[in-house]
């Protein structure tokens, strides 16, 4: 726990807008106090927004109403006014992006050091999953490092004071875990891990003191799940904000919201509307699944004075000062024939629509696979974790999001399959713990089982198992089912995928019709049988990016990419490969070129 | 022989091999011209070195065949954004080279009045008083001096790209995606057809416009030996700041250069010994430090500033950096390259393409073509570089 953020104080003064986005310069209030929302905040020219002395710009400009529409990603380069007015207005759209100034910046010390760190195992990542297997691999002996971006370890669980399922109170189990680990091995705090460079593997600290250079046997990628802002009309709305970041607002920091709504109900959305409503907030529920997700906890939601709106979609929304006003509907699935619409006015809407951190095995060319039982996009990998480059191996959520009780035995077995490498453990050992594993899997919900089964067998996307179209999006608030795509793209203009470079779903959705030669695609012939649709090719995310820049803020894509994916793969039914993604580039997290320069 | 085995088969007046840049305006100034086009890439349009670049222009060359066709293919790229409905952003910051040698300076200052100002282009020589004066953010320890082209400038590269991709797609251009060249069929000593990977096209004329690849590929497929060699080079964008570098600065001893986008984000690299061949697009730690060390020392405000991406991507070298256009007569009939155009593709292409299409339909070479066309690695009329540094 560090200092209170100056961001509480705003909060509780009622002021959600902290931030003003680059582009339109709205007020863009996605909050997310998290070490992976670095580069989101500067994109707007906003640093450390989340420590007690942030840095603002100082001067924040807005493009005026009606020219909007000129300034959006889509049309702005296709404007014949823009073209012919270009020689006397690109100075002043230069000058109007929200951007900090090069002095405004926060310093970085010139003594930056560049340090080598080396050790058998190299663990990104000191939640749940990382600390598991430092545990176990400190156990047979190796040396063992953990780089970890913020300044505690434990991740998620840290603030979980819910009962999680085999391991009792969240925040105990973890905090004992932690304990255990800092006496056995090192651990690197405030440390973001940036990837891979042909000739070295770095890092560096958020303090700016230093760049760290790695060198290890094995590495293991333990980043976990990262919540993702929510997509529905009037999401740019400043009151949206993740799990973690909300949970650690009220229990650390003391902001107090009346009523909130969380979005996501699986496994985490549902702990983090418990943990509200063990603190007395006013908690809504709400998914567009069926049913609540979360087969763990479901039973839990009612008794804990939650409200649900299970089977819903967001169609608008507006802040109306005292609060953000939701209206929602129930499904338009072929079932539903009751219309069902409600409001709700809250404080704050919560995403708990998680995707695992995918960046690290994406930068090293990692097969990225579709699999909706284990959280959308994942790295292909076998039951040990091993991601089939050599010595890297990914571990609890961000190989596919799974109970924490399974990342535990996870964990193990990631473990002792190094441990059989080394020749320090036998085979039948290993063998003993995967069977346990297994069983762990299938008995707790046989299709992961099955899914892991498939990516270490390389059967999917082949005749044995095609990778299956997408049936819902989590992230997209708005169209829980194929039906209500069609409703949902009507509100596209006001839905934003893109935070960095305000990037709407309408923008994407015109960069394909160019992409595609003018080609209207009509989501409702898609989604029939005619021959037109199963010939027709959507455009890859890479050209996308190069119509309308998505995923090139200096988020990289953290907020975007995942969920644009799966968007249009849901509207376009398509199989997400199809679609695939961006080139995941280095670093994780931008550097300062005083820190790559090192001090003389 | 191939035919039949392609899962599309068509005819076409000509194929291009290659959807940057230069494939995209060849493709459609042929079908400007009313012939029928189809276009491969082994890739994605414009996935090779054409949205790998700065995104840079500049008039000024090292030698007089290369300056020449500079200033007429400015004109024209700067002409883009009307001529093809997409914005490319165009704008004039200028090129500013800094000197640390006397020489150096000196081999400027005679290039200026022997080629440059003749042509009507003249640089501006700056003392460092006028240096600190005019970009004051710049550290002028050990430099001696700088020279500014005024009429250099800058492009959106991916907007142009578009352009051409729509325009082409407009007029019935075919674009093949991931779509390698496989097999070029000749018959009695002229092309029949180009097969790639799943598409067969009978045609009498194909243009290869492949960039880095070009090279290998016509050798393989032709055993044409053009001396185009790809050399990999990275490059690196900041997160973007307020207007900072108000011009395109490249340290002409270090290798430096850095400039800044539109969009506020400081681009540039350093260019190091090496990187021959088809390396993988990777990047190196030796190369980000040094780039940063050099930035940092230039330009002592950029310390404070964060690299958001680096990304790495292949110059299409000749032996005398610059390209090559037309054919020879002992290739096969309909044959011609478009190519090698040594780090310069994307502001010379569009209007090469433009000669490339008058000498295939109309036989017309054009004065400011001749230079470049092929045979001057058979007579060793290479084109000399008289920039020394």
């Amino acid at each position: 726990m560090s200092k209170r953020p100056w961001i509480i104080e705003e909060l509780n003064r009622g002021n959600y807008g902290v931030m003003r986005s680059s582009r339109y310069g709205e007020t863009r209030g996605f909050i997310c106090c998290e070490w992976w929302c670095e580069g989101y905040w500067a994109s707007s020219g906003y640093y450390n927004l989340c420590g007690d002395k942030p840095t603002r710009p100082s001067k924040v400009s807005s493009v005026p109403a009606p020219f909007k529409g000129l300034a959006s990603p889509s049309s702005f380069p296709r404007s014949r006014l823009l073209i012919l007015l270009w020689p006397f207005i690109r100075e002043r759209i230069r000058s109007s992006l929200n951007r900090i100034s090069a002095n405004e910046l926060p310093g970085v010390m010139a003594t930056a050091v560049h340090t080598k760190v080396s050790t058998d195992v190299l663990i990104v990542g000191g939640g749940v999953a990382g600390l598991s297997v430092a545990k176990e691999l400190a156990k047979l002996g190796f040396k063992v490092v953990i780089v970890e971006g913020e300044d505690y370890l434990g991740g998620h669980l840290v603030i979980d004071d819910t009962e999680v399922k085999d391991l009792g109170r969240g925040s105990e189990f973890i905090g004992k875990l932690s304990k255990e680990v800092e006496s056995l091995v090192t651990v690197y705090r405030g440390v973001i891990f940036d990837g891979f460079l042909e000739d070295a593997v770095i890092g560096h600290s958020r303090d700016f003191t230093k760049l760290l250079i790695f060198n290890y046997r094995y590495l293991v990628l333990a980043q976990g799940f990262r919540e993702v802002p929510l997509v529905f009309p009037g999401n740019n709305t400043p009151r949206m904000m993740t799990g973690l970041t909300i949970l650690k607002f009220v229990k650390w920091w003391g902001f107090k919201p009346r009523r909130v709504l969380v979005w996501g109900s699986d496994d985490w959305g549902v702990r983090v509307a418990m943990n509200l409503a063990q603190l007395g907030v006013e908690v809504y529920l709400g998914d567009n699944s069926v049913t609540i997700r979360s087969d763990l906890y479901r039973d839990k939601v009612a008794s804990s004075g939650i409200r649900t709106f299970i089977g819903m979609n967001i169609v608008d929304s507006k802040d109306t000062g005292d609060g953000l006003r939701l209206v929602l509907e129930n499904l338009r699935g072929k079932k539903a024939k009751i219309r069902r619409r409600e409001e709700v006015t809250v404080d704050v809407i919560v995403s708990a629509a998680r995707i695992p951190v995918i960046d690290l095995p994406a930068q090293l060319n990692a097969q990225i696979v579709y699999a909706p039982e284990i959280g959308g996009l994942t790295p292909r990998r076998g039951f040990t974790g091993d991601l089939g480059l050599g010595n890297v191996y990914v571990v609890g959520d961000a190989g596919g999001l799974l109970p924490e009780h399974l990342i535990v035995r996870q964990a193990r077995v990631t473990a002792m399959s190094i441990g059989v490498k080394e020749g320090l453990i036998g085979q039948d050992v290993l063998d003993r713990e995967l069977a346990e594993f297994k069983r762990d899997l299938v008995t707790t919900n046989s299709s992961y089982y099955n899914v892991i089964l498939r990516f270490e067998q390389g059967l999917q996307g082949s005749g044995y198992y095609a990778e299956p179209n997408v049936n819902y999006v989590p992230m997209w608030a708005t169209a829980g089912t194929v039906e209500d795509v069609e409703n949902a793209i009507k509100s596209a203009d006001r839905q934003y995928l893109c935070f960095c470079e305000d990037i709407t779903l309408r923008d994407v959705i015109e960069a394909i019709k160019v992409l595609m030669h003018g080609k209207e695609v009509k989501v409702k012939i898609l989604h029939g049988e005619e021959e037109e649709y199963k010939s027709l090719k959507i455009p890859s995310m890479e050209r996308i990016k190069r119509v309308i820049g998505l995923g090139t803020g200096p988020c990289q894509g953290k907020f975007c990419l995942v969920s644009t994916n799966l968007i249009l793969s849901f509207i376009y039914q398509k199989k997400p490969n199809e679609i695939g993604l961006p080139r995941i580039r280095f670093p994780e997290s931008p550097i300062p070129m005083g820190v790559l320069a090192g001090g003389e | 022989m191939s035919e039949g085995r392609g899962l599309i088969s068509l005819s076409a007046d000509a194929v291009v091999v290659g959807a940057g840049i230069v494939g995209l305006a060849v493709a459609y100034y042929l079908a400007r011209r009313g012939l029928s086009v189809v276009v491969f890439d082994k890739g994605y349009v414009g996935g090779g070195s054409s949205t790998r670049n700065a995104g840079r222009y500049r008039v000024h060359f090292g030698n007089r065949e290369n300056t020449e066709f500079a200033i007429r293919a400015i004109r024209k790229l700067e002409s883009l954004s009307n001529e093809l409905g997409w914005n490319g952003i165009f704008e004039r910051p200028g090129y500013l080279w800094l000197t640390r040698r006397k020489e150096v300076l000196e081999s400027y200052e005679r290039l200026n009045e022997q080629l440059w100002k003749p042509l009507g282009i003249p640089v501006q020589i700056l003392t460092t008083d006028e240096l600190k004066d005019r970009f004051p953010y710049i550290n002028t320890k050990g430099i001696i001096g700088a020279v500014f082209g005024p009429q250099d400038g800058a492009f959106h590269h991916d907007y142009i790209i578009m352009g051409y991709y729509t325009k082409a797609l407009d007029l019935g251009v075919k674009i093949f995606e991931f779509s390698e060249v496989k097999n070029v069929g000749i018959e009695s000593g002229r092309v029949v057809s180009v097969s790639s990977s799943g598409v067969f096209a009978r045609t009498r004329n194909v243009v290869f416009a492949a960039g880095a690849w070009t090279g290998e590929l016509m050798r393989e497929l032709l055993g044409i030996d053009l001396p185009i060699r790809p050399v990999r080079r990275e490059i690196g964008i900041t997160e973007p700041v307020r207007p900072l570098i108000n011009t395109y600065i490249i340290d002409a001893e270090t290798n430096l250069y850095i400039g800044q986008t539109m969009r506020g984000e400081i681009l540039g690299s350093i260019e190091l010994e090496g990187g021959e061949g088809f390396l993988p697009y990777g990047n190196t730690l030796s190369w980000l430090t040094a780039w940063a060390r050099e930035a940092v020392k230039l330009i002592p405000s950029l310390r404070n500033i964060r690299v958001m991406r680096i990304w790495s991507g292949y110059y299409e070298m000749t032996p005398d950096h610059s390209h090559i256009m037309g054919r020879l007569d002992t290739w096969p009939e309909g044959v011609y390259v478009l190519s090698g155009f040594s780090g310069h593709g994307f502001m010379f292409g569009p209007y090469a393409a433009e000669l490339l299409v008058k000498y295939m339909l109309d036989g017309v070479v054009d004065p400011l073509m001749k230079p470049f066309l092929p045979d001057r690695f058979i007579t060793g009329n290479l084109i000399k570089e008289l920039l020394v540094i």
